[in-house]
Parts: C-alpha cells; sequence; structure tokens
C-alpha cells in the first residue's frame, strides 16, 4: 500500500489491523491506537480519500490502497493542522486525539466548506476527545474551514 | 518580571505543533532496543497456587523476555 506517498510492502499475518501497519510497520507513530474497539477514532485515516478507522479494518484489506496519515500535511502555517490547532482557539489539550479530529475535520471542509456548529458536532461524533468537551474544537473547525476559504 | 507576563495572560503554548504534525511521541510510540510486551494474567482462582502456565507454553511465543510472578497481593 501507499502512505503519503510512499509505498510500503510487507507480509503480515492476515489479522494485523490497518493502524498496526501503519505505526509499526511503516512507523508513523502520529496515528494513535486509543480504544481498538472502532470507538474513539484516535485512528482516523484517509483510505483512497475517505475518512475512516484504522482499527476497524484489516491491513491486508487495504492492500494496494492510498492512505494518507496525519503525518502527509505540510509543516505550513496555512495547512489544515495549524489552521485547526491554533488560531484563536485552542482545540487541543494532551494531543491523543488530535491526529484523528484533524483527519475528521480535513474530511469534513472538504465536503462541507462552511460547516455549521450542528453539522461539525455531527461530523466529530465518530472522535472521542477527554480533554477539552469538544466546545474548542468545534470552534477551531470552524476557524480553520474560514480561513481554507479565504486563502 | 517573568510572573508578570504569565499571570492574567493568555500564554500560547509551545507544545501544540508535535501535537497537530503527529509528532507527540506518546508513551506507545517509543520504540526502544530490546524492547517487549508485557501482558498481565491474573488468576482465576482465588488462593490458587502457581505452578506453570499452559497458556504460554507450546503456542509459538517468540522472544519471550522472561516472567515475573507475585504470589499475594
Amino acid at each position: 500500500m501507499t502512505i503519503n506517498g510512499v509505498k510500503h510492502t510487507h507480509e503480515v499475518e492476515p489479522r494485523l489491523l490497518l493502524v498496526h501497519f501503519i505505526r509499526e510497520l511503516a512507523g508513523l507513530t502520529g496515528t494513535h491506537v486509543g480504544c481498538d474497539t472502532s470507538q474513539c477514532g484516535a485512528c482516523t485515516i484517509h483510505l483512497n480519500g475517505q475518512a475512516m478507522k484504522s482499527c476497524t479494518m484489516l491491513a491486508v484489506q487495504a492492500e494496494g490502497a492510498q492512505i494518507k496519515t496525519i503525518e502527509a500535511w505540510p509543516r505550513t502555517a496555512s495547512s489544515i493542522p495549524s489552521r485547526t490547532g491554533s488560531g484563536k482557539s485552542t482545540g487541543l489539550q494532551c494531543g491523543f486525539c488530535t491526529p484523528g479530529m484533524i483527519m475528521s475535520a480535513a474530511q469534513m471542509i472538504e465536503r462541507y466548506p462552511k460547516p455549521t456548529e450542528e453539522q461539525i458536532r455531527h461530523q466529530l461524533e465518530g472522535n472521542l476527545c477527554r480533554c477539552t468537551g469538544y466546545h474548542n474544537i468545534v470552534k477551531a473547525i470552524q476557524y480553520a474551514a474560514e480561513k481554507m476559504a479565504g486563502k | 518580571m517573568a510572573t508578570a507576563r504569565l499571570l492574567g495572560a493568555s500564554v500560547k503554548r509551545r507544545e501544540d505543533p508535535r501535537f497537530i504534525t503527529g509528532k507527540g511521541n506518546y508513551t506507545d510510540d517509543l520504540k526502544l532496543p530490546g524492547m517487549t510486551y508485557a501482558a498481565f494474567v491474573r488468576s482465576p482462582h482465588s488462593h490458587a497456587r502457581h505452578r506453570r502456565d499452559r497458556h504460554l507454553e507450546g503456542q509459538g511465543v517468540s522472544g519471550r523476555g522472561g516472567r515475573l510472578h507475585r504470589a499475594r497481593t
């Protein structure tokens, strides 16, 4: 499979989860394992352009797929992570859920360039955060969407 | 005075750039030489004596680092 433009080929056990392929074989630990049960969304990645939880899928099912992880974003002030993470409202505290939040937010902004608070809260139902109470995450995504629209 | 700038002011978080780029380096992200996984097996029987790890024998558990026992807590 191709992860962030780099081809990774490994022989794996059929039971290996995609998230463990990404973390342990590809060495990209920005994608987190929060719950192992597809509830928390910390492992959210983009698979062929679609945001999904990488612990919900086996690595072998992603054979040949195009994967994008949190490490794919350029470290520039104009990239989505910077815009969701910084700015007026701090959308994170411990940062563990943040990579998943950003991957979900990125697709959300693609689909709804001007998301309403209700849309954001609905779209983030699959991402759990135990620090912030979501309020600032919602504000940060709105801020990022505005910035992305205005660029 | 340093405190004057911290008290009553919004202090910019310096740790955020690594969190939002996937460079957080949490405990589960660490990789050290000779590192192994640990599993905790608790006795299903109260006051039982521990003799051997039948659940590990013959299951091809490779590279096992060792076992630590604690008789009673």
